[in-house]
C-alpha cells in the first residue's frame, strides 16, 4: 500500500484524470475521428442573442427543430434520444425521418430531445471576429454551409462553417 | 522527498528517550483542544501517582497536534476556496468568449495542473514541518479537485457537448475521487462524494423520468455510502468513512422525504437501467461491508438497507385518496405509515451520528425530522388532525425513543465495562 509516495500517486492519477476527461467527451471525439462528412445548410438563430462574443448560436433549416404531429403525441420522456436520418439533396444533406428508435443504416444523427427543441450537439460555433465578420453575414443571409462529421452511432461534431 | 517512514512501535517503546516521536510524522496525530486538555490533566495525574516519568509524559504529549474542528482560519480558507472555484467555472462559462475553443480548454487545463502542483507543494511543506493538521493543505486540494471539474466542463463546452448533461457531473466527481484517494485528502473526498451522490440521483431520474426513480436512486446512494463507510472504518483509513456516511445520509433523507409524498395510481413507475445497476452495485458493497464490518458497521449498513426498502415500498404504495379534504382510510393509513417510517429512520441516523461521534449527522437528521413533520402537517394531515396534534404525537414518540435509546446506551456502557473487567481478569 505504501510502495508509492503521495507525490507518486499524484503523478499516476493526473493522467488517469485526463482519461476521464477523454471519456467525458468521447462522443464528439469519436465523431471527429471516425465520422462521415456531411454538408448541411446553416444559419444563425433568428434572435438578437445569435452572437455571444465570438460564439454563434446556429440553426439548421433542413433539420427538424422539434418533433411534430404524431411523433409529438407518442413522445417518450424528455431527455430521450431522437434519431434523425439524413439523405443527400444536391450538394447538401437534409433530414429524412425522425424516430425514437435507432435507424438500421446511416448516416443519421442521435440528438437529445428536450421537448421544445432537438439538440444534436452542433448548435454553436466559434466565429473569429464575432457578429461583424463576413462569415457572420453569410450566416445571417442563410448562405453558409456547415461541415459536420457523423459517426456510426449518430454522434455529430461540427468541424467547419463556410460561406457558400 | 515525501517518503513515508515506516513506524516501528516496538523499537520506539524500547528506546523512549531519544527516538522522539515528534520527529516522525507517522506517529503524530491530531486532537481537539478538548481532548488535549483532558490528556494533559490525565498525564499530570499519572505523573503525580508515579505511574509515568516526566520525560515519558512529555513524549506522549508531543505525539499530538491541536486541530480545532472549525477554526476561523478553516472557515475563511474554505469559503475562499469555494469562491475561487465558483469564480473559475464562471470565468470559463461566461467571460472567455474571445478565445477559441481549444485555447479555452488549454487555459483551464493549465490552471488545473497549476492547482495540483500548488497543492502538492503546500502539502510537502506542511509534511516537512510535521504540520499534520494544516487547513491550508485541505483548501489547496479542494481547489485542485474543483479545478478538475472545470476542465471536464470546459472540454465538453469546447466540443459542443451540452453542459446540463448529468454525465459531466459524474465524470467530474470521478476525477475528484481519484485525486482524493491519491493524495489521501478529506476535503476533495467530500466534494467527490457529494458530486457522485447528486450525479447518480440525477442520472437515474433522467433515465426513468419518475419520482419513484428519484426516491429509490437517492436512497441507493445512502446504501452505497454506508457500505463504503463501513469498509473504511473496518479496514483502511477510518477517517475516510465520514464523507461517505454523512453525504449518503443527507441524500437519502431527501429521497425518503420524496418517497413519503402521496402519489395517485397511474403515476409512472419506471426504474431504468442506471438505477438497477446502481442498486446491484450498492447491494454487493453492502454484503462486503456486512462480512468484514464490526457490529456497528453492520447496523449502519442495515439502517441504509431498511431506508432503501422503505423508500421503494412507499413509492409503490399509491392511493386514490389524494384529495386531503376527503382523506379516506387508505390515504390515512399510508400517511401514518410514511410518517412513522420516516421518524424511525431519521431517528436511526441521529443515533448513528451519536455512535459515530458526528454532531453534523445528528443535527442533519434532526433538521430533516422537523422539516418533514412540518411539511406533512400542512400538506397531508391538515384536514385530518390539527398540526398541533401531529406535533404533540411526534414529540411524544421522539421522547419515548429517547428514553429507549438512553436505556440502550446504559446497557452498552455496562457491556463495555464488563469487557474491560474481563480483559483485566484474564
Amino acid at each position: 500500500m505504501r510502495s508509492l509516495s503521495r507525490r507518486g500517486w499524484v503523478v499516476v492519477v493526473v493522467p488517469l484524470q485526463l482519461l476521464v476527461v477523454g471519456a467525458a467527451v468521447a462522443a464528439p471525439i469519436s465523431a471527429r475521428l471516425t465520422g462521415q462528412e456531411v454538408r448541411l445548410r446553416v444559419a444563425t438563430i433568428p434572435d438578437e442573442r445569435a452572437f455571444r462574443g465570438s460564439y454563434a448560436g446556429l440553426t439548421y433549416p433542413d433539420l427538424p427543430a422539434q418533433r411534430g404531429g404524431d411523433e409529438m403525441a407518442a413522445r417518450t420522456p424528455v431527455g430521450d434520444t431522437a434519431f434523425v436520418t439524413l439523405r443527400r439533396s444536391g450538394d447538401v444533406w437534409v433530414s429524412g425521418v425522425v424516430s425514437s428508435s435507432r435507424p438500421r443504416s446511416g448516416p443519421y444523427l442521435a440528438c437529445a430531445d428536450q421537448g421544445w427543441q432537438i439538440q444534436c450537439g452542433i448548435e454553436r460555433w466559434y466565429v473569429p471576429g464575432g457578429a461583424a465578420s463576413p462569415l457572420a453575414t453569410a450566416l445571417r443571409d442563410g448562405t453558409a454551409v456547415a461541415t459536420v462529421k457523423v459517426d456510426s452511432r449518430g454522434h455529430a461534431a461540427l468541424v467547419a462553417v463556410t460561406a457558400r | 522527498m515525501s517518503t513515508v517512514q515506516p513506524s516501528h512501535p516496538t523499537a520506539a517503546a524500547g528506546t523512549p528517550a531519544h527516538a522522539t516521536p515528534a520527529e516522525n510524522p507517522a506517529t503524530r496525530h491530531t486532537a481537539t483542544p478538548g481532548q488535549l486538555s483532558w490528556l494533559g490533566a490525565q498525564l499530570e495525574e499519572w505523573q503525580a501517582e508515579g505511574l509515568l516519568a516526566a520525560d515519558a509524559a512529555a513524549a506522549i504529549r508531543a505525539r499530538y497536534v491541536v486541530a480545532r474542528r472549525v477554526t476561523l482560519l478553516r472557515v475563511v480558507l474554505g469559503l475562499g476556496s469555494a469562491f475561487v472555484a465558483i469564480g473559475l467555472i464562471w470565468l470559463v462559462a461566461a467571460n472567455l468568449t474571445r478565445f477559441s475553443p481549444l485555447v479555452r480548454f488549454v487555459v483551464i487545463t493549465a490552471i488545473w495542473v497549476l492547482l495540483v502542483v500548488v497543492a502538492d507543494l503546500v502539502a510537502a511543506r506542511a509534511e516537512s514541518e510535521h504540520d499534520v493538521a494544516s487547513p491550508v493543505v485541505g483548501a489547496a486540494r479542494l481547489l485542485a479537485a474543483a479545478g478538475f471539474g472545470a476542465v471536464v466542463y470546459q472540454g465538453a463546452q469546447s466540443l459542443q457537448v451540452p453542459s446540463y448533461d448529468a454525465a459531466l457531473l459524474g465524470f467530474s466527481a470521478l476525477g475528484a475521487l481519484l485525486y482524493a484517494y491519491a493524495v489521501r485528502g478529506l476535503a476533495p473526498l467530500v466534494l467527490a462524494v457529494a458530486g457522485l451522490g447528486v450525479w447518480f440521483t440525477w442520472q437515474v431520474t433522467e433515465a426513468a423520468d419518475s419520482m419513484v426513480a428519484f426516491a429509490a436512486g437517492a436512497v441507493t446512494v445512502t446504501l452505497a455510502g454506508a457500505a463504503v463507510a463501513a469498509l473504511h472504518s473496518a479496514r483502511w483509513r477510518p477517517d475516510f468513512a465520514v464523507p461517505w456516511r454523512e453525504v449518503g445520509a443527507a441524500v437519502g433523507l431527501v429521497g425518503l422525504f420524496v418517497a413519503a409524498i402521496p402519489r395517485s395510481p397511474g403515476t409512472a413507475v419506471a426504474w431504468g437501467t442506471p438505477l438497477v445497476v446502481g442498486v446491484v452495485v450498492a447491494a454487493v458493497g453492502a454484503v462486503a461491508a456486512l462480512v468484514v464490518g464490526s457490529r456497528w458497521d453492520r447496523l449502519e449498513v442495515a439502517l441504509a438497507a431498511a431506508s432503501l426498502a422503505v423508500a421503494v415500498a412507499l413509492s409503490l404504495w399509491m392511493t386514490t385518496d389524494l384529495d386531503t379534504a376527503t382523506l379516506g382510510p387508505a390515504g390515512y393509513a399510508r400517511a401514518a405509515v410514511a410518517v412513522a417510517a420516516y421518524l424511525a429512520l431519521a431517528t436511526g441516523y441521529a443515533a448513528l451520528g451519536a455512535v459515530r461521534d458526528s454532531t453534523r449527522l445528528t443535527v442533519l437528521a434532526t433538521i430533516a425530522v422537523v422539516v418533514f413533520v412540518t411539511f406533512q402537517a400542512f400538506a397531508v394531515f391538515a384536514p385530518v388532525i390539527s398540526g398541533s396534534a401531529l406535533f404533540l404525537t411526534t414529540g411524544v414518540v421522539l421522547i419515548v425513543s429517547g428514553f429507549l435509546a438512553d436505556r440502550g446506551r446504559r446497557r452498552l456502557l455496562a457491556g463495555v465495562e464488563d469487557d474491560v473487567a474481563k480483559g483485566a481478569s484474564s
